[in-house]
């Protein structure tokens, strides 16, 4: 039986935090107690093995997703609707980082150089959408239906009075490309395959130029390089 | 405050300038994101709670208290973070990850990854709060001392969970062969 004091301090060796003054006292009594030295070496090859495991790069595209995400965040309040655009921007934030896995496009909105977008995976949506989210309690604004053999589902604009979201419900079953055109600026989102279909779903592009709350986005679907679908949401659909 | 590392960057994140928080980013992207690989084994759910980790410091950085280290604050968060997540996960789900961590052991038989796919397994043995400990000793090195103030305990406890959370960690490793026991 060892004492519970020497526990700590073999404990403590292992670790490199025993203090020097008990050091001579703990060599005297791992001398005295082969028990103890029994536990030192069992703590030790617990070390060890801890040790040999590797410690994991994080996924390619992850910080620029992260700092997509913050940089919609950090923009001032727009349009002298501070107090409510501060609190929508903080709900699409959580709207964001609930449903996170944005790598993907997150990262080809990133390196499109995409300036006043970003973009988010929002797979796992239902029942999970925070409350007062304006994304998850409105009507979609307007929307329209993809039926193409790579790719089918249905993109819709929603608005709020600071901000608009173009939500992605999609299926991919082969390799397409989704452009988005908006305010005069046109995005690219490139990569999604079948492969990526086990864990989509649902994206949501966050749009906040100037313009966003009057200007049409243009959703185009590109494959092998030719345009063969593309639709216009509108803000205030058409009648 | 150490106005030379970490306080000095959030200190000019609040004060607007996002350069510095993707400073912050780079620094602990990767022990935020291996603490919570071994707390949650599944790679995906890691960089989910990775993500929601740095978006959550982001908001809240106003709450942060300077007097206490950034990297304690930062991960409690994660340890949080993952424990939600291991929360929302159904009871009796398989863990997605085995299916492609077999495929790499055919290919690959390197001694590390053998030996985390083994440290993981036991890891997933053990309750939350052992997980914690053990992921916080081992995987981000901190001191005991560092290791209370993310969990807010006392040192004695910090010291009895780690040893308690060994013992336990020991017996699962036995189990798999990766010990003598």
């Amino acid at each position: 039986m060892i004492d519970e004091k020497y526990i700590e301090l073999i404990q403590a060796d292992v670790d490199g935090e025993l203090p020097e003054q008990a050091r001579a006292e703990l060599s005297r009594y791992l001398l005295a107690h082969p028990e103890a030295r029994a536990l030192r070496d069992e703590l030790g090859r617990i070390h060890e093995v801890l040790a040999r495991v590797t410690r994991e790069d994080p996924p390619p595209g992850l910080r620029e997703t992260i700092l997509a995400a913050v940089r919609f965040r950090a923009r001032p309040p727009v349009r002298g609707q501070g107090r409510e655009a501060a609190w929508t921007a903080a709900g699409m934030l959580r709207y964001a980082a609930v449903f996170a896995g944005g790598l993907l496009v997150g990262a080809a909105a990133w390196q499109a150089g995409v300036d006043r977008a970003s973009v988010f995976e929002v797979s796992e949506v239902a029942g999970t959408m925070v409350a007062g989210d304006p994304v998850s309690r409105s009507a979609p604004v307007d929307s329209f239906d993809v039926a193409l053999d790579q790719v089918g589902g249905t993109v819709s604009l929603f608005g709020s009075p600071s901000m608009r979201v173009v939500q992605f419900d999609l299926d991919f079953r082969g390799p397409a490309d989704v452009v988005v055109a908006h305010d005069g600026e046109v995005a690219r989102f490139s990569g999604f395959t079948g492969e990526s279909a086990g864990r989509n779903g649902r994206y949501a592009l966050v749009l906040d130029g100037p313009g966003s709350m009057e200007s049409p986005v243009q959703v185009s679907f590109v494959v092998d390089g030719r345009t063969v679908q593309t639709g216009t949401l509108h803000a205030a659909a058409p009648h | 405050m150490n106005e030379d590392g970490d306080g000095l960057l959030v200190r000019r994140c609040r004060e607007g300038d996002g350069r510095a928080f993707a400073v912050l980013v780079g620094r602990y992207e990767k022990p935020v994101f291996n603490a919570a690989l071994r707390m949650l084994r599944n790679p995906e759910d890691a960089r989910d709670v990775t993500q929601t980790v740095f978006l959550k410091v982001f908001e809240h950085l106003d709450d942060y208290d300077p007097s206490h280290r950034f990297y304690s604050w930062l991960y409690r968060i994660a340890l949080n973070e993952s424990i939600n997540a291991l929360n929302r996960r159904v009871r009796n789900e398989p863990i997605a990850g085995d299916e492609a961590d077999e495929r790499r052991g055919a290919e690959d038989e390197i001694a590390s990854e053998q030996a985390g796919r083994e440290v993981q397994r036991a890891l997933m043995c053990l309750k939350a709060e052992y997980r914690a400990v053990i992921v916080l000793k081992h995987f981000l090195d901190l001191s005991y001392e560092d290791i209370g103030q993310v969990l807010g305990l006392p040192d004695k406890t910090v010291k009895s969970r780690l040893f308690t959370a060994r013992q336990l960690l020991k017996d699962a490793l036995s189990r798999n062969g990766v010990i003598g026991s």
